[in-house]
């Protein structure tokens, strides 16, 4: 009798274990700086078989002088992410050589294991100049960082992609080499159409850059092809108001038909006054 | 791992960054629960219903909401076009469910087709999937008696079900069988009163008139691609903009013109004469063989292909 | 005899039937009106359960219904045709036919168009044809063809009709009630007979009759315009406009000959509907059947020959014995070779084989417009690959069966009551005739 008891104590023990024990995660972080100066931090919760876990608290920290700053709590959402946004000052990146780590932690409830992931950003800038050099549209770019010092360094071998947005995406028009300067200059194509007034936005990003995170500057420009003039509403045999020939024509037939039915209703009429004196049909 | 955090924070800032500079911050308060949408119900009534409880997509409701578009106006400027690669397509039909799902359509319906092709006697099968093609020189619409079924200039050839009568010319003009028919009481559950049904929605089902793919302009108001185009698991649609020369397929954005250079873009059967807004890429360099598009298919439907 | 005598003479031999009701023809339409009074209830099912209860579905979007139509329009179509025809080259034997041609004319135009209203998704919507109609569509066209015509066959009709009211009003031998003479005196609208009026009346004869034909053929072309107007292998054809041209005029004459034998038979017309007019209507059938036959051949030859891939598909199903292969065989050996073969061979040619043999034409006909309508709409660019056998092959449902029986059941109905206000044959013209031949007679001798 004991040792059943005991093997069934065991089990239940070891059920309940089974029970509290909390399912592992994961998190990835990802830092974003935009051409209008914002940058924003992306975390992306997902337990261990990789599924998104939404309505979890994530709380994010940037580090200054050793320790960790609060930047805000967001709650992720359907797709499991939790993005904080803020303008981009240099408050952040307080050190001399411009890096910062930032953080973001999940606390852990009942159900899952806390989990925390932190991602160490140099602060860069990408330039991008539109101007055109020799009659040819020209697209200069220059990525600088901080060096030890504080002093503004050109990087090199800095991977930049040359976008034009169109109604539902990037379109891809290019890429870009940064040289030992941190600079690059290429072609922009001249047959891209843009709007009404030729008005074309380029948009340039480094994407994922093991220090820089990703960056993106965009320029408005007017290197785009205005659209042709739009004809309008037109009259053919598919719109809604037909060719004038058509009308005409059926005007002309419908009038030769029916005024000829017309003239016989006056004939009839004719033959109605003629017959009214007499009293009876004369055969 | 890390390519899904990148591309979630890329999808963050293109919208943030160059186009639309408050929108996203949205995003960042949202609440998954709690989160409720303005519904009409069938009498009319407008009622809100939390988000996890809708079984249907809620991004059509934008469109519907808003009558202040007769549906004939085109979205200004844009000449919308479809480019469908049949080297990619392996019969998957997320499309046709997609579509059926996002404008309440029974199984039997179909706006999206797919159909096994074989152009000649020892050429290959393919799968060939079927859109409305919105012809510029559109067959359809030069016989309709009562201006139903109209032309935009933005391309789209749309139907006004409150306005059709239902005499079924334009199902015999069109020679791509495109059109399909409510020959009865639409049997699926239609969330949305007649009453605000609009041409850009099409949505819901009128009894005894036309119906047949729009190119989504009600997607396409938002900013957001077609259901079908972003249901294929294997980037077969492409959509786009003639006027911007550019289509995408949900993953890569590409040039119109250059796509149909590279890869010898056609028409089909050009020689009508219709001129159709959607262009198909050759069967050749296929991701997959035609065989695939039978997986998972019963002996009886496998004899819709014995011709071919 | 004078005028008057003939006209009496006349009217006592036609007026029976214009007098009372036997029992036969009062279970004749009441057979009628139940076949009415079943297709209605077909119609109310129809209107209330949708098209879903016919045989229509997404590929074949047309059925018998319009093949219906095509039919009883081209019937219509040609009555006046035929009528005007005979009246400008002043035939001799008109008479009786031009009667009979017009009352068919008048009641296949009534009839025809219910068929196409029965295809119309939302009844409810008519008035959009009007409201908002394109006039680059053939539907329009054909709806402003269709009023038209009937207004210009109504002209006819009157006109040609007019002096009979005016005997029927005045005659103490017509025992019909006096509230009906007074219809007949009021639709007489004053006829007198007056010199003048005689001249008013033939100025309009002369102009209705001249105007109907081109009138017939622009509206039977724009009929065939609404399949000739697709891109479909066996409508875009250039011949279609006089092929159905043809095609009316060569049936109208044959179920011309079949009421021409029906009435002849019951209301013991022998006086007046003689062995020559069955002769000479068989002419018109041969005439015309070798033409039809003509074009048809031109048609099946033109698009067989040269095999174009979508064309060939066609021809392939109508000419195969597992598709319509059958129907096509009858519908031209019946509806053309027949019909020349007998009337051709002179001792064959009896009012009993003519009439036969029109009736065989006339079935064929109807078949012959089932073949144009159904396989084409069966045989389409894309491949159906539908599981659905409805989808992919039209067969008509009991409702569509019961409505196009109602349909003639209501051409026969209206036909059968207007036999019973005016005479079938035309009493004025006949005396007239027949005062002038005796004149001639006299004169002679």
């Amino acid at each position: 009798m004991k040792p059943y008891l005991l093997i069934l104590i065991s089990f239940c023990f070891f059920g309940f274990n089974l029970m509290a024990q909390e399912l592992e995660t994961e998190m990835e972080l990802s830092y974003s700086k935009s051409s209008l100066d914002s940058v924003i931090l992306s975390a992306i919760l997902l337990d261990e078989d990789g599924e998104k876990l939404s309505g979890m608290d994530v709380e994010f920290f940037y580090s200054k002088m050793d320790s960790l700053i609060s930047l805000g709590q967001i709650t992720t959402n359907q797709d499991g992410e939790a993005i904080i946004s803020m303008s981009y000052t240099p408050v952040l990146f307080s050190s001399t050589d411009r890096r910062v780590e930032f953080k973001a932690e999940f606390k852990g409830n009942d159900e899952y294991y806390e989990t925390e992931v932190s991602l160490e950003i140099q602060d860069a800038i990408l330039r991008m100049t539109p101007e055109i050099i020799d009659s040819v549209s020209t697209l200069s770019f220059q990525l600088t960082t901080w060096d030890e010092e504080g002093e503004e360094i050109g990087v090199e071998d800095g991977e930049i992609y040359i976008f034009v947005p169109r109604l539902f995406g990037l379109l891809p028009t290019g890429d870009a080499w940064t040289d030992e300067d941190g600079q690059d200059a290429v072609k922009f194509p001249t047959d891209i159409p843009g709007g009404n007034l030729g008005e074309l936005m380029i948009i340039a990003k480094i994407e994922d850059h093991e220090s820089f995170g990703n960056l993106e500057t965009s320029q408005m420009t007017s290197w785009g092809v205005p659209p042709s003039e739009n004809e309008g509403e037109v009259r053919a045999l598919w719109s809604s108001k037909p060719p004038l020939w058509m009308i005409v024509t059926f005007v002309i037939l419908m009038s030769a038909v029916w005024l000829h039915y017309l003239y016989i209703l006056i004939k009839l009429r004719q033959i109605n006054t003629d017959g009214k004196n007499e009293e009876k049909l004369i055969l | 791992m890390k390519k899904e955090a990148r591309r979630a924070a890329i999808k963050a800032f293109l919208a943030g960054g160059a186009l639309l500079s408050t929108g996203w911050l949205a995003l960042s308060k949202k609440k998954p629960s709690g989160d409720t949408v303005k519904l009409l119900s069938q009498d009319g009534e407008l009622v809100e219903v939390d988000r996890e409880y809708l079984k249907v997509p809620t991004h059509m409701h934008a469109g519907l909401l808003n009558k202040s578009t007769t549906g004939r106006e085109a979205i200004p400027g844009k000449k919308f076009v479809m480019v469908i690669d049949l080297g990619r397509c392996r019969n998957a039909l997320k499309c046709v469910t997609a579509c059926q799902k996002m404008h309440y359509l029974p199984e039997e319906k179909e706006w999206v087709k797919i159909k096994l092709m074989k152009d000649t006697e020892k050429g290959a099968p393919y799968w060939f999937p079927k859109t409305c093609f919105h012809c510029d020189n559109p067959p359809c619409v030069k016989v309709c008696p009562v201006d139903a079924t109209f032309k935009r200039e933005d391309g789209l050839v749309l139907i006004d079900n409150q306005q059709c009568i239902g005499c079924k010319f334009c199902m015999a003009a069109c020679p791509y069988s495109t059109r399909v028919f409510n020959w009865e009481d639409p049997k699926e559950p239609q969330p949305i009163s007649e009453e605000y049904s609009s041409t850009e929605t099409s949505v819901p089902s009128v009894h005894g008139t036309v119906e047949k793919c729009d190119f989504c302009p009600d997607m396409v108001r938002q900013g957001k691609l077609p259901d079908c185009v972003t249901a294929c698991p294997n980037g077969v649609f492409y959509f786009g903009d003639e006027n911007e020369d550019a289509v995408t397929n949900g993953d890569e954005t590409v040039r119109l013109s250059q796509l149909l250079k590279d890869k010898a873009g056609y028409r089909y059967m050009e020689e009508l004469g219709t001129e159709p807004r959607v262009y198909y890429l050759p069967a050749s360099n296929r991701m997959f063989p035609v065989e695939r598009g039978f997986k998972g298919m019963s002996d009886e439907e496998k004899q819709k292909f014995e011709d071919i | 005899m004078n005028f008057k005598e003939n006209i009496n003479l006349t009217l006592k031999d036609l007026s029976p039937v214009l007098e009372h009701t036997s029992k036969k023809e009062k279970i004749w339409m009441a057979f009628l009106g139940v076949i009415i009074l079943w297709g209605c209830y077909a119609l109310y099912i129809q209107i209330t359960q949708g098209h879903i209860v016919t045989g229509m579905r997404d590929n074949v979007v047309w059925g018998i219904f319009i093949v219906n139509f095509i039919f009883l329009i081209g019937i219509g179509y040609s009555g006046s045709v035929i009528a005007a025809l005979l009246y400008l080259f002043k035939m001799k034997w008109r008479f009786p036919i031009i009667r009979i041609a017009m009352l068919m004319t008048l009641f296949a135009t009534i009839t025809g168009p219910l068929f196409i209203l029965l295809c119309i998704g939302r009844l409810d919507r008519l008035h959009h044809l009007f409201l908002y109609a394109r006039l680059q569509s053939p539907i329009t066209w054909d709806v402003i063809a269709v009023i038209t015509y009937l207004v210009g066959s109504l002209i006819f009709l009157y006109v040609a009709l007019i002096r009979d009211f005016a005997v029927y009003g005045q005659s103490k031998d017509l025992k019909v009630s006096d509230g009906r003479k007074k219809w007949y005196k009021r639709l007489s609208f004053g006829f007198k007979n007056l010199p003048s009026q005689e001249k008013h009346l033939k100025i309009s004869r002369d102009i209705i009759a001249i105007m109907i034909i081109p009138i017939a053929i622009m509206v039977s072309s724009i009929l065939s315009w609404i399949f000739g107007m697709t891109l479909r292998p066996g409508w875009h054809s250039t011949i279609f406009g006089p092929y159905f041209v043809l095609a009316a005029i060569y049936s109208g004459l044959g179920v011309i000959v079949i009421l021409m034998y029906i009435l002849r038979k019951i209301y013991s017309l022998e006086k007046y509907i003689k062995k020559e007019h069955f002769i000479y209507m068989g002419y018109g059938i041969m005439i015309f059947g070798a033409g039809y036959g003509y074009f048809t051949f031109s048609e099946y030859f033109t698009d067989w020959y040269t095999s174009k891939a979508w064309e060939a598909e066609l021809i392939h199903k109508l000419f195969s014995w597992d598709h319509y292969g059958y129907w096509t065989l009858f519908a031209n050996l019946g509806g053309i070779l027949l019909p020349l073969l007998i009337i051709g061979i002179p001792k064959l040619r009896t009012i009993g084989s003519i009439t036969l043999v029109s009736l065989i034409m006339v079935v064929a006909m109807w078949i012959k417009r089932y073949l144009i309508v159904i396989p084409t709409l069966e045989n389409t660019l894309i491949p159906m690959q539908d599981l659905r056998e409805e989808y992919v092959h039209y067969s008509a449902t009991w409702v569509e069966w019961v409505l196009v029986a109602a349909g003639f059941a209501l051409f026969g109905l209206l036909f059968t009551l207007a036999i019973k206000f005016v005479t079938i044959i035309p009493v004025w013209q006949t005396a007239l005739m027949n005062t002038e031949e005796q004149n001639k007679n006299i004169e002679k001798s």
